[in-house]
């Protein structure tokens, strides 16, 4: 049993990473608007073709 | 069943088709908006939008645009941008817009693509699903122009007053209680883990290694995830204002004690994977609640609504006409209103005359007929002609604005409906700490108080009002973004909740179930039918030119006939208020206007009738069907209109309105008794006329193209135009109501069965904790669940 002395800190490691993920993007504001950004993101940034 | 098109633009169907060119049949559109919008996109490179729409999933139904465009000129004025623009350190200048008509991506492309587009924007961010508009532009720059040229892709702009630090404050607390709620769930499923080993007999060295480290977890959890509910509970004693979070927090304190206490001793239960379970799943429970609220816009954003217009007023040093706010013009100056624009103030004509559109504060179809001397009242569209004004007066002192005052006097003595859930919760917390106390007590004279306190804890958390208090906004939740994807904006939970309550609804008649605007219905010709044609042309080329509201229908209705512009005349007069003349092929014609029961115009070849036309403001061509669903749903309708009684009777007779159900002639105080005689009476309308009925009704609802005034007053705005998004309506309010009695009598039963095994000791304090949730899953299939009802809606 003693692996679990070695797969528990691994674990509480991963665990407190993706907390601290989790946290920094709120913080950031990622969540915010939930619609908007997924739509944004398929849009193409070409510049428009003005006709005159 | 006629032939249907799909405007190109805006995706309505339409039957009058208006098409982009004669040459191209291709592009049909509904309205002359939708295709002025069209053709601005396509003359600035902007074509990309109707591929990008096409296929795109719409978060809300498409409005057909309008053509009438402010000035919006209040936008660069001082005072306004001291309430409603932001200034950042490089200088930059920015302001919020609720944009109405947003709805799929390629709407989210032409709003981004504005810094481009035009000079001065530096950044554009759209908010979909908030339909909110965030425009940065530079120093110099006007926000004015930008309102212009957004409302020229048709959509409707409307300033949103800068965030407070209330607001932000409340941005910063959402996303403080997202951070706990990730916390939270995070030490919870790893203290899980840690209990499942626990729980199947982990003993000894290992177990008790596990117990310490699951105590260690759940520090940050009990102390600072669950501080909301603490706050509350200190609240408690100063407020004397009782809420779930009392038992809640006493629940937390006494278990994470004994849990300790446990711990330290070396045997009996320790609770900290069932609190740090409990914290979170009462955070999330609370966090969906916040959201459901927070769906559409608030009371304080609709208050925005209001648009400020543009006046002109007279320079007595100068002599000239000067543009300025409306709100700057005080009693006894002279102004100038424009044909086609809104009366702002009330007043006495000192010149000019011309005809009135009167709708919005009488119903009345017909214009009004007024010359110098007359008293004009603010609110009213002036149609035909310049008219100069000396004004009596402005804002409160006007009609309107003793009706807007009235409205708020009435909106705070209107009694709320609290919450069903809110009240069973509060009975429910309250027995549930009386059984508790009594459980302790009782375990305290058998000398088992650690047997007692275990019940106890089990009895506070599996009676946890979890799924009780999510029963309600999840199924709220449900409706309100239901319906804002149709276009329709509820302003707070609890109208949804009077929704279901509907019984019986009124109708205004002009601008709800009318168009509002006129629409040739008849042309008689007194000449040889072969020749009709031939004077059509004529009738085509003279109204061209006249930017007269009539001319403009008439000249629509010619173009769905085909009828082409393409004779020459000369010598054209147009006599304001009177009609328009001129020479083709040197015969005289003129073409004159008289107000009888519809309007009627006649084209004159030198002085004899040659075409008769009779113009009126047509039924809305779903306004039959929707009326026919909702009296089959089983809901009385009524016609309450403001308009003469052989109008209102022939449109009532039309759309199948009994004739005891038809109120006619009625001033807005009247039309306000009227509704106070019926209870659980929803009122549909559009003008200020309307707005006193919308406070004395269950709810109000303002139809698309409402002044600001029923804005104000209304409960429910709806952005399609029209009544059909009433009949959704209707059954979602009901549909509503239902799930919600479903949710709350499931969870109570839960809560009653769970109860009882707690009180004789036939759960543990983690069996509750794992039912717990299962409540809460139980609520949210039955959400779901209805949810593919309406769907199919």
């Amino acid at each position: 049993m003693e692996i679990i002395y070695f797969l528990l800190p691994i674990a509480l490691c991963m665990a407190v990473f993706f907390i601290g993920s989790f946290i920094w993007s709120a913080k950031k504001g990622q969540y915010d608007d939930l619609d908007t950004p997924a739509h944004r993101m398929l849009l193409d940034d070409e510049a428009i073709n003005k006709k005159d | 069943m006629e032939n249907q098109y799909k405007c190109v633009h805006c995706d309505t169907n339409t039957i009058v088709p208006i098409f982009l060119n004669d040459e191209d049949k291709e592009k049909v559109f509904c309205c002359h908006g939708c295709r002025s919008v069209y053709m601005i996109l396509q003359g600035q490179g902007l074509d990309h939008y109707y591929q990008l729409k096409k296929g795109a999933s719409s978060l809300r139904k498409g409005a057909p645009a309008s053509i009438k465009i402010d000035k919006y000129l209040y936008l660069d004025d001082e005072q306004f941008c001291s309430d409603f623009v932001k200034i950042d350190d490089t200088g930059n200048l920015t302001m919020n817009f609720y944009l109405e008509g947003v709805h799929c991506v390629a709407c989210l492309w032409l709003m981004e693509k504005l810094p481009e587009l035009i000079e001065d924007v530096v950044y554009s961010n759209l908010n979909l699903s908030k339909s909110i508009l965030k425009i940065s532009i530079s120093e110099d720059g006007h926000f004015s122009k930008v309102a212009i040229a957004i409302a020229k892709f048709g959509y409707k702009p409307h300033p949103i007053q800068k965030e407070d630090d209330a607001a932000k404050l409340r941005l910063m607390e959402e996303r403080k209680m997202l951070m706990k709620i990730g916390l939270a769930g995070g030490v919870s499923g790893n203290i899980m883990i840690l209990a499942v080993s626990l729980y199947s007999g982990a003993t000894g060295e290992l177990g008790k290694q596990f117990e310490w480290l699951s105590f260690f977890l759940s520090i940050p959890v009990i102390t600072y995830c669950a501080l909301p509910f603490y706050k509350n509970f200190f609240n408690f004693f100063k407020t004397k204002q009782f809420s779930v979070d009392v038992p809640v927090s006493i629940a937390l304190i006494a278990g994470s004690i004994s849990g300790f206490y446990n711990l330290l001793n070396g045997h009996g239960e320790i609770y900290f994977d069932s609190l740090c379970i409990l914290v979170f799943l009462l955070l999330g429970a609370r966090y969906i609640l916040q959201k459901a609220q927070s769906v559409g816009l608030g009371g304080n954003d609709l208050r925005h609504f209001f648009s400020l217009g543009t006046a002109h007023i007279l320079d007595p040093d100068t002599g000239a006409y000067q543009d300025t706010l409306s709100r700057y013009i005080n009693i006894g100056d002279r102004i100038k209103v424009l044909m086609g624009e809104t009366i702002p103030v009330d007043g006495i004509i000192t010149a000019g005359k011309s005809s009135l559109n009167t709708s919005m504060l009488t119903g009345e179809s017909l214009p009004t007929r007024v010359k110098k001397g007359d008293k004009v009242f603010s609110g009213t569209i002036n149609i035909d002609d310049d008219l100069y004004l000396e004004v009596l007066g402005v804002e409160d002192d006007t009609r309107l604005g003793k009706i807007l005052n009235q409205i708020g006097a009435l909106r705070n003595d209107r009694s709320s409906i609290v919450g069903l859930a809110d009240i069973i919760s509060k009975y429910f917390v309250y027995t549930v700490i009386t059984l508790s106390m009594i459980i302790i007590l009782v375990s305290i004279y058998y000398n088992q108080f650690s047997v007692g306190l275990e019940r106890a804890l089990t009895l506070i958390i599996i009676t946890c009002p979890c799924a009780l208090g999510l029963a309600t906004p999840l199924a709220l939740t449900r409706a309100l973004s239901y319906l804002s994807g149709l276009g329709i904006i509820v302003r707070g939970e609890d109208v949804v909740e009077r929704l279901g309550k509907v019984e019986k609804i009124f109708f205004d008649k002009t601008g709800t179930l009318t168009y509002g605007n006129f629409k040739v219905v008849d042309v008689k010709a007194n000449i040889d039918e072969v020749l009709k044609d031939d004077y059509l042309k004529i009738l085509r080329v003279l109204e061209s030119k006249s930017g007269h509201p009539l001319a403009l229908s008439i000249c629509q209705y010619l173009d769905e006939c085909g009828i082409k512009n393409e004779i020459d005349m000369c010598d054209y007069t147009e006599e304001l208020g009177v009609g328009v003349s001129a020479t083709i092929k040197k015969k005289t014609y003129h073409v004159k206007a008289s107000c009888k029961t519809g309007y009627q115009v006649g084209l004159f070849e030198e002085d004899k009738e040659v075409l008769s036309l009779t113009l009126e403001d047509q039924i809305r061509t779903d306004s039959k069907l929707s009326l026919e669903n909702l009296k089959k749903s089983g809901l009385e309708t009524y016609l309450l209109s403001g308009d003469k009684k052989e109008i209102v009777s022939k449109v009532g007779a039309d759309l199948g309105f009994l004739k005891d159900t038809i109120y006619y002639e009625k001033s807005p105080e009247e039309k306000c008794d009227v509704i106070k005689g019926h209870e659980l009476a929803m009122m549909v309308g559009d003008g200020a006329n309307d707005a006193l009925a919308f406070n004395v009704s269950m709810v109000g609802v303002a139809v698309h193209g409402s002044v600001e005034a029923s804005l104000q007053a209304a409960d429910v705005y709806s952005s399609a135009s029209g009544v059909s998004p009433l009949y959704q309506l209707i059954i979602v309010g009901k549909q509503t109501m239902k799930l919600i009695y479903r949710n709350l009598t499931l969870s109570l039963i839960y809560n009653i069965v769970g109860a009882g095994l707690a009180i004789f000791g036939l759960v543990t304090p983690l069996m509750a904790a794992v039912l717990m949730p299962l409540s809460s899953i139980t609520v949210l299939l039955s959400t779901i669940l209805s949810n593919k009802k309406l769907r199919n809606l």
